[in-house]
């Protein structure tokens, strides 16, 4: 993916920079808003990584200026303000996904490459069937066959599946299950999302979590092909 | 300052008074003097040689018979009495102001108090014309001794306000020098004394020791915390040190480098809820604020952790009065209940149950939360709200002993009250709201 990181802080900007390059992406930099707009403007980008606080040119402004040229490619807005109110107007300004400072390198990436298949998805609508391996899921009947065998799931674990699946062959952090299952943005303490998905998995068949990967210290991941 | 303030206070009631008093008796001359003047005049244009002399001594004795406040003395180049109703100069003749005369003249009318012009006419023979001011010296007096008490009252209000100036200065003074102390020394457990209680300023210096002690509270709690965080983090940063440096000359394989992740997310998650506990009580959220069912958001919760209680074989014992609305955060609310699920499922034993009930009563919409854990003893009720408070019975589960510091920053941001009473058995948590308007 080609990805545009605008943030004005030296020691963040190279160590995203350095992770995403790592992990197989292009990536652009800029250091401030007005560079950072010209950038996002005339080149073509999969994702943009924007920092809410920037010098010469706001971030939010940076979005609402794009999203006003009907340029929609997926903006994953950094703060370091930690609040829900900077997250409502982040995302009302036209953001995709909201990650706070100080950040694991694995949930920006996650979130990053969530972003960069949501935005090619807009381009090429993805069927009303999800599949991968033996699993298949029927989002109009909302039924899950796993090896042709019908699983009955109850309304939230089909939603966990369904974002799981929507995104197979990658990474989801325990964060955006939260935020895209149950809808609300919190932080669990304890490990409650691990006892979902080992129901999830008890129900799929799944017995050496080889439908469903955990990922150490990152979340979880379904496979194209297990 | 009171000093000075008295002295210009001072320096203006003289001014004051010395205007009064001239003004007074300037005025009071000014209509005599302008009689005598009427009478000169008229004495003027009376003619000369000795018709002239017939005249004046016709019109003296006519005055004097028709107005018995004028009297006259015509007297010639050797002062020697000529006509007019003073016969005998009296020997108490002052000068009341220049060019004017006063004395008394004992008359068959009784004593008479007297102001005087003399006028020289041209064969060098003098009119003496003289007016009563009897009355007018009366209200002279008058005068005089009103003057007298608003100086007597110019004085006691210069010391009156002498006085609170001083008393004043002294009580800012006090309150500066506490102040001074303060920065100084740096020791934030000074207070301004206060020895009265019926004026401003010591209301002020209560005031200022409210805030003092305010201060010294956050003070002290911030001190306490960041002792907290420096023993929290401590720990966890020595055990990670030391398996740094047992990888030392090892091959170092993924699994190591996870298990060194994951600890320093655990450590970045205590920062991450102190900010958040931080930024709550900050409370620049209100406007995010809007109308929520609490039974819906419950039931949420009671979802999301539903599994977590399975494993423990405890179930939930619902009642939820439905509709029961508040104004509020779903992302704080739903943290907050997370925060008091988890505790109670953290603390109930195998096979028990957690009711959760909602209910709207006269003006507020009350949430319990009731297990059969072991419960909280008095002594800990209010401590477990602190940052890094770890109970008991909690030391050896997992958790950062932040989760009721956050659960209280909430509550609090809501304008609502969370208590801690005993249940039977276990612990009853119980947070009222005000319901939705």
């Amino acid at each position: 993916m080609r990805i545009l990181v605008i943030e004005d802080d030296q020691k963040i900007r190279a160590y995203i920079e350095k992770g995403l390059t790592e992990a197989g992406h292009i990536v652009d930099v800029a250091s401030d808003g007005e560079t950072g707009l010209h950038l996002a403007v005339h080149e073509k980008y999969d994702v943009l990584v924007v920092d809410r606080m920037l010098p010469k040119v706001d971030g939010l402004f940076i979005i609402r200026e794009l999203r006003g040229t009907g340029n929609l490619t997926g903006v994953l807005i950094l703060s370091s303000l930690g609040d829900v109110d900077d997250r409502v107007t982040g995302l009302r300004s036209g953001g995709d996904d909201y990650l706070v400072k100080p950040f694991a390198f694995v949930e920006l990436l996650a979130r990053v490459e969530a972003l960069g298949k949501r935005s090619a998805r807009v381009q090429s609508q993805q069927g009303t069937v999800l599949k991968a391996g033996g699993l298949e899921m029927d989002l109009l009947a909302r039924k899950v066959h796993a090896d042709g065998k019908l699983v009955e799931l109850q309304a939230r674990e089909f939603k966990l599946l369904e974002y799981l699946m929507r995104f197979k062959g990658q990474l989801v952090t325990r964060t955006m299950l939260l935020e895209a299952v149950w809808d609300y943005h919190f932080d669990p303490q304890t490990s409650v999302i691990d006892v979902h998905i080992s129901r999830l998995r008890k129900k799929l068949g799944d017995k050496n979590n080889t439908i469903i990967k955990t990922v150490r210290g990152a979340g979880y991941i379904v496979e194209d092909s297990f | 300052m009171a000093a000075l303030f008295t002295v210009l206070l001072g320096i203006s009631a003289t001014i004051l008074i010395y205007f009064l008093y001239d003004f007074g008796q300037r005025d009071f001359l000014r209509e005599t003097e302008a009689a005598i003047d009427a009478e000169i005049s008229v004495l003027a244009t009376m003619g000369s040689g000795a018709d002239q002399q017939d005249q004046i001594i016709t019109y003296l004795t006519h005055r004097s018979q028709h107005d018995n406040r004028v009297f006259f003395r015509l007297e010639d180049g050797k002062r020697h009495f000529r006509a007019g109703n003073i016969v005998v100069l009296p020997d108490d003749i002052s000068r009341l102001k220049e060019g004017i005369l006063h004395f008394t003249l004992e008359s068959d009318q009784g004593k008479r108090e007297l102001a005087a012009k003399i006028y020289t006419l041209p064969d060098n023979d003098r009119v003496l014309v003289a007016r009563d001011i009897r009355d007018l010296a009366a209200s002279y007096e008058r005068l005089k001794y009103l003057s007298l008490v608003i100086m007597v009252l110019m004085l006691a209000v210069v010391l009156v306000s002498f006085g609170i100036s001083f008393f004043v200065v002294s009580r800012i003074n006090r309150i500066a020098v506490t102040a001074h102390d303060l920065i100084t020394n740096n020791d934030l457990s000074r207070r301004i004394t206060i020895d009265t209680q019926w004026d401003d300023l010591s209301n002020l210096a209560r005031l200022l020791n409210t805030f003092l002690d305010q201060i010294e509270t956050l003070m002290i709690s911030v001190r306490e915390v960041s002792n907290n965080i420096a023993h929290d983090l401590r720990t966890p940063l020595a055990g990670l040190r030391s398996e740094i440096e047992a990888l030392k000359g090892t091959r170092v394989e993924d699994h190591h480098l996870d298990k060194l992740m994951a600890e320093t997310d655990q450590m970045m998650r205590v920062f991450q809820s102190l900010l958040r506990i931080t930024n709550i009580e900050q409370g620049k959220r209100l406007q995010a604020f809007h109308e929520i069912d609490l039974s819906a958001l419950l039931q949420d919760v009671v979802e999301l952790y539903e599994p977590v209680a399975e494993e423990k074989n405890i179930s939930f014992a619902l009642r939820l009065e439905p509709a029961c609305r508040i104004k509020g955060d779903a992302d704080l609310l739903f943290q907050l209940f997370a925060n008091l699920l988890d505790n109670a499922v953290k603390f109930s034993p195998e096979a028990s149950v957690i009711t959760l009930t909602v209910s709207a009563r006269q003006g507020e919409v009350l949430v319990k939360i009731v297990d059969q854990g072991p419960g909280v003893p008095d002594a800990e009720k209010d401590a477990v709200f602190k940052h890094f408070y770890r109970g008991d019975a909690s030391r050896s589960s997992q958790g950062n002993g932040l989760g009721l510091s956050l659960a209280k920053a909430i509550v609090r941001q809501h304008q609502a009250v969370m208590s801690l009473h005993d249940g039977d058995p276990g612990l009853e948590v119980r947070v009222v709201f005000q319901p939705y308007q």
